[in-house]
């Protein structure tokens, strides 16, 4: 059975209104445990909508999305929200921290909806500073960190729970080439660790990496 | 989910803000101070007009002659005591004595636990007499020519009804007011049917047409009335408040629409469910308005019991009665009706917009 199932997914804003917009037109796709799919597609193609659907953030039009077997596309919001924040990782391109906050509060955040032990805590903590690579920086506050850095942060964050789906939307958009390079590297890890990966993306930098499974191209919100 | 990690990371984002909530903790604790400071003093005087009123009987007649008050006598007491539900006719003894050197009047009083040589005074009284040199004795001037001379044997806080008052025992405030051994200043009517008590102030002016009856209800009215908090000086002192409060409010809803947007944006994104976010603005604001309402509840005890209100002393006594002390006061019920009206309404300002933004889906509010 498929990771993720995406079966006649349509996304239409103001539906039936003169300003009717269809960001996704028939959506048919499925993501298989451990694949690594980057979708490539131009500004407004609807790729950040389809990642959206995927993890829950909004509800299809019509169709619908299968995580593990389960319709996600239209679960109240209380289980929306704990499959977001068990099954979910998501990379944000402005990589949305909460300002103010140190490295390990963002990381952590995500933790605090269930009653883990302190020494759970720190130690999931721990490993997802770790393999984000921010160790060393978890008790800066993000507002003085560099680009890179802050979505290392997101990265941490995204990984803490230990999810089984990462999600990233235009992750490598506002970073540097080096960065950019690094942010391929934590890639591979992800591929380590078994994790289905889904890269929303129009950098070129992904293009024709040999490790990644599937690249899924999307224009006008269907696929090519 | 409320457990020990979601309720440390509530207070860590807002100390983040520690600013912004200092600031709506000091200006919610500011209103909560001045309004219930205004209630405390106006009930505790209120209070101590009601216990003297309770010591009375249920209805207090006062004898008038040509429109001036006029003694009372035992034959009056006879009649009133024939009047059908009348349990009771007591006569009480008091009046005004003329500190010429002063210009002006004391009460005087009757406490039938003195002696004939002894009196006790309140703190205004005896700063008064102190400036004229009576700091052990008094002496009182009867016309035409004698001078009756009383020991101070105790000075008592001034409250609303002691301030301006010398306690003596009968006899003596006979012989101060000048009235004879059956004159009375006005009579106590003990009614014990509280029901009668109307029927009995109607009857009585009809027996007696130059009476004036009081019965308790009316007088209790009178004293509510006199400190009624929406009146006057008070009615501004609320209506700033109140427009400072709608202020804050204001403030508070554009902040939830403003900056917060974004951050329960984000917390919803990481798996934060709408009651998750209730939750944690909940704690958040909770902790700030009832720690501002219990400090400024604390303050306002002591500005007013302790400190006796300076400043806004003058607004309820003026600027004559500076010894009055205000009987302290637990009113429960007033308390939880400020709260009610500042923390209710506070907690919904944030609770309300809140929740708008987190049924929002989650991709829109992102952008």
């Amino acid at each position: 059975m498929s990771k993720i199932v995406i079966e006649n997914l349509y996304k239409i804003y103001n539906e039936g209104k003169d300003s009717e917009f269809k960001a996704l037109k028939n959506i048919n796709l499925n993501i298989e445990d451990g694949e690594i799919v980057i979708i490539k597609g131009v500004s407004g193609s609807g790729k950040s909508t389809l990642l959206s659907l995927m993890a829950a953030f909004s509800k299809p039009s019509r169709g619908r999305v299968l995580v593990d077997g389960e319709n996600i596309s239209k679960l109240p919001d209380i289980f929306a929200s704990k499959f977001r924040n068990e099954k979910v990782g998501f990379i944000f391109q402005s990589f949305n921290l909460i300002d103010g906050l140190s490295v390990e509060e963002n990381v952590v955040a995500p933790l605090v909806l269930c009653s883990s032990s302190q020494s759970e805590l720190d130690s999931k903590l721990k490993n997802a500073l770790k393999l984000a690579n921010i160790e060393h920086k978890k008790e800066q506050n993000v507002v003085d960190l560099s680009g890179g850095e802050k979505q290392r942060c997101a990265i941490a964050r995204a990984l803490v729970n230990d999810p089984s789906i990462i999600l990233a939307d235009e992750p490598t958009a506002n970073l540097d080439r080096e960065n950019s390079l690094k942010f391929i590297e934590i890639l591979k890890t992800f591929k380590k660790l078994n994790k289905v990966v889904v890269v929303a993306t129009h950098d070129t930098i992904f293009d024709n990496l040999e490790f990644i499974d599937r690249y899924v191209s999307i224009a006008n919100g269907e696929i090519e | 989910m409320l457990n020990k990690n979601f309720l440390n990371f509530s207070v860590k984002l807002l100390l983040k803000e520690k600013g912004d909530y200092l600031f709506s903790f000091i200006i919610f604790g500011f209103i909560i101070f001045i309004v219930t400071s205004v209630l405390l003093i106006s009930e505790s005087i209120k209070r101590d007009l009601l216990v003297a009123l309770q010591n009375e009987g249920q209805i207090i007649v006062k004898n008038t002659k040509g429109g001036r008050y006029y003694p009372l006598n035992d034959n009056h007491i006879d009649s009133l005591l024939q009047v059908s539900g009348v349990d009771d006719v007591i006569g009480k003894v008091d009046g005004y004595y003329n500190f010429a050197q002063d210009r002006r009047f004391f009460k005087i009083a009757v406490d039938d636990d003195l002696n004939d040589t002894s009196m006790v005074v309140s703190k205004d009284i005896y700063k008064i007499l102190k400036d004229f040199k009576y700091e052990k004795e008094f002496n009182f001037l009867i016309p035409p020519k004698n001078k009756l001379t009383l020991q101070i044997k105790d000075v008592i806080d001034s409250t609303i009804i002691s301030n301006n008052t010398i306690f003596v025992n009968e006899y003596i405030a006979r012989q101060i007011l000048q009235m004879e051994e059956d004159e009375y200043s006005y009579l106590d009517i003990v009614v014990p049917n509280s029901d009668e008590i109307e029927n009995i102030a109607l009857i009585i002016p009809r027996i007696f047409p130059n009476f004036l009856v009081l019965p308790n209800y009316e007088i209790e009215a009178d004293y509510d009335h006199l400190y009624y908090y929406k009146g006057g000086i008070f009615m501004i002192l609320y209506i700033v408040a109140l427009i400072s409060f709608f202020i804050l409010l204001k403030n508070q809803i554009s902040s939830v629409y403003g900056s917060k947007r974004k951050e329960i944006a984000i917390l919803r994104s990481i798996g934060f469910s709408i009651k998750d976010i209730i939750s944690l603005k909940f704690i958040q604001n909770f902790l700030v308005t009832v720690g501002a309402y219990f400090t400024a509840l604390m303050l306002s005890y002591a500005y007013v019991f302790v400190f006796n209100a300076p400043l806004l002393r003058n607004i309820f006594l003026g600027e004559i009665e500076k010894e009055v002390v205000f009987t302290p006061i637990f009113d429960l019920k007033m308390l939880v009706l400020i709260f009610i009206f500042t923390v209710v309404p506070y907690l919904a300002s944030i609770l309300i917009p809140s929740w708008r933004l987190a049924i929002e889906d989650v991709s829109e509010a992102m952008k």
